[in-house]
């Protein structure tokens, strides 16, 4: 007992070092982009300048972010939700191989799937539909993944051909006994492919062109051309877009899942 | 009324399910498909479903082909081995889904969910989700769910299974009572042979795939078509004899007179040294009480409540179980005097194909429950 409970303080202690180490980062970028002078942390006041200059300087960026990414999620909605089914619900020769196939990009740097597309697709880059297919790409693995153990785990297969006895046809089923049970992964899978759009660099850093720049891509140009005021205002709005959907999550994964086991 | 031609089912690796399967089921009928897990009972049910394909041969109801109908066109009602309730629908909601497919009007919907609630007897669960319902709650909104949509044939998949003892006695006698009231065409799958006797019209007993006896509960039970039967059905201890003169039988621990053998047991035209099978149930077993009887050695004794089953061996070693009433003066490891009771033993000539098919049985230890 003696060994444990010292083993849980320095625990604590480990766990409380690695916060502090996690968000210093962060509260020295919250004082920065609030104060006139990095340097200087807001002991020379408090302005709001270098947000006016982030959304003067990278408005657009901030605004094709949110574009690429609400459109790659609608894409992901329609293609993931039908790929995770049809792999959930019919063993056809061949399913294994293409699930293996769709979960590959997961574990292809964004930079490979970048440069597979330049290559493949030269004419249309330049236009921000390119940087949209690579984020396609890059995230639909994910929404797969997340419908696919939302649709296993409920013995989908099952309910479905209950329903079928009851003579429901194949729509009925989908969006009567399908749907109402995957919401939860469904939703988890659209705010993941959201976040991960959002915070894309590899891949949007080698497709981007200087009217088509996202917002990781535009923040990597700030803090490169060394500007640390407005990286810091930028980086705050940057988490100001990706934290809701972060916190959706959580929620809906701590959240007890009414819908699971035998029923 | 529906009929199954030769169906077979061959599974992707190669496992026969089904095999040359054929069978027809009367108006009103309930039809329990018998056999140990994994025979292919479900399977068959599926089949007929319309959830799997048959590898060949053909399913008719009504006269009607409906081997490549979708399971949706078919108007069958189907209640699971594990319910399959919808979870995110209330009870009501889970029965009002067929009708609700069916475009009924709100009003009729309403009426019809409250009426077949009353019929499985749980009216009070209506607004409750399946997780907060107990098994056998979940198997009466399984029925009524089914039941609502008044199918043309109504298939269970081993309902009481999941259940304990108590409930499933219940459960057995009340389903039996409602499924004869309203006359429905049913197809049972169980593996239990109690209930399989008390609830079905007509049995089917089936072995990996096969059909092995169709017959009424007494002829199955009287009759077995052979060892496997007469071992799954009523736990019988199943012989090998040899016909001796003036239709006796020798048992080589006793001999078996003809005033023993039942209706059933035709040998009269068998010649000396046939050999026979001999279908021995352990309530066909009675005390000798000072008659001439053979000598039993007990090796266990259970108490059944209403009985007791003694675990014993003959003087050949035959491995034999016998039931007898209740206040008996005997304890294990004492010998006891035991005789047949007249008219009861089933004896059949063993033909060729059946003795080298059942032979290895033999060997084995009886089978009991
Ligand atoms: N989808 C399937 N794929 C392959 N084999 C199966 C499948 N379903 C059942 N089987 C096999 O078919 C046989 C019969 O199974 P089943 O019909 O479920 O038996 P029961 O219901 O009598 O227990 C078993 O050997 C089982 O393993
Ligand atoms: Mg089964």
């Amino acid at each position: 007992m003696e060994t444990q409970s010292g083993l849980i303080r320095i625990g604590k202690i480990l766990t409380m070092m690695v916060i502090v180490f996690i968000f210093a980062p962060i509260v020295i970028s919250i004082l920065g982009s609030f104060s006139p002078a990095w340097h200087k942390g807001l002991l020379d006041g408090f302005t709001l300048q270098w947000y006016i200059a982030v959304l003067e300087d990278y408005g657009h960026t901030i605004g094709l972010t949110l574009l690429i990414a609400i459109v790659c999620v609608l894409i992901n909605l329609a293609l993931g939700t039908l790929a995770g089914y049809a792999l959930a619900r019919y063993h056809f020769r061949g399913a294994k191989f293409i699930e293996e196939i769709m979960l590959l990009p997961l574990a292809v740097p964004g930079i490979a799937v970048a440069l597979a597309l330049i290559q493949t697709y030269p004419l249309i880059r330049g236009s921000w539909y390119f940087i949209l297919i690579g984020h396609v790409v890059f995230t639909f693995p994910f929404m797969v993944n997340s419908m696919l153990s939302g649709m296993r785990s409920l013995r989908l297969v099952h309910l479905e051909e209950a329903a079928a006895s009851l003579g429901a046809g194949w729509w009925f089923r989908f969006t009567q006994v399908i749907l109402p049970n995957v919401w939860r992964s469904l939703i988890n899978g659209m705010l993941l492919v959201f976040t991960i759009s959002v915070g894309e660099f590899n891949l949007s850093f080698f497709l981007t062109t200087p009217l088509t720049m996202t917002l990781p891509v535009g923040l990597f140009e700030s803090y490169a051309s060394l500007r640390l005021e407005i990286a810091s205002a930028y980086t705050i709005i940057f988490f100001l877009l990706i934290i809701p959907s972060l916190i959706a999550m959580q929620y809906l994964s701590g959240e007890e899942p009414f819908l699971r086991g035998n029923v | 009324m529906l009929e199954l031609r030769e169906v077979n089912k061959v599974f992707s690796m190669g496992t026969v399910a089904v095999k040359n399967l054929s069978l027809s089921l009367v108006d009103g009928e309930i039809f329990v498909l018998l056999g140990p897990s994994g025979c292919g009972k479900t399977t068959t049910l599926r089949i007929v479903a319309g959830l799997e394909n048959p590898t060949s041969g053909r399913i008719l109801l009504d006269g009607r082909d409906i081997t490549s109908m979708p399971p949706e066109k078919r108007n069958i009602g189907l209640v699971f081995q594990d319910y399959a309730l919808f979870p995110h629908m209330s009870v009501a909601q889970n029965v009002a889904f067929g009708l609700r497919v069916r475009r009924l009007p709100q009003e009729k919907i309403k009426q019809r969910v409250a009426e077949a609630l009353e019929m499985v007897r749980i009216p009070e669960l209506a607004n409750r989700l399946p997780k907060t319902l107990s098994g056998g709650q979940k198997q009466r909104v399984a029925l009524a769910r089914a039941l609502v949509m008044e199918p043309g044939l109504l298939l269970l998949d081993e309902p009481l299974a999941a259940l304990d003892a108590k409930l499933r006695d219940e459960l057995r006698q009340e389903l039996s009572v409602l499924l004869k009231k309203l006359k429905i065409t049913t197809l049972y799958v169980t593996h239990d042979q109690t209930e399989a006797l008390a609830l079905g019209h007509r049995v089917g007993v089936m072995r990996t795939g096969e059909l092995v006896q169709v017959g009424t509960p007494q002829e199955i039970y009287r009759k077995p078509a052979n060892a496997f039967v007469a071992r799954f059905i009523g736990n019988a201890n199943v012989l090998i004899g040899r016909m001796a003169s003036g239709q006796r039988i020798d048992l080589g621990f006793t001999v078996l007179e003809k005033r023993h053998l039942n209706m059933e047991s035709d040998v009269a035209d068998l010649p000396p040294g046939a050999s026979v099978q001999v279908v021995i149930r352990p309530e066909h077993l009675v005390p000798a009480n000072g008659a001439r009887g053979f000598a039993f050695y007990i090796q266990d004794i259970q108490f059944l409540g209403d009985r007791f089953r003694l675990l014993g061996s003959t003087s050949t070693g035959a491995v034999l179980a016998a039931d007898l009433p209740g206040a008996l003066d005997i304890a294990a490891g004492m010998p006891a005097q035991l005789s047949f009771r007249e008219g009861s033993i089933y004896v059949e000539a063993v033909s060729g194909d059946q003795a080298s098919h059942s032979a290895p049985d033999y060997t084995r230890d009886i089978a009991i429950a």
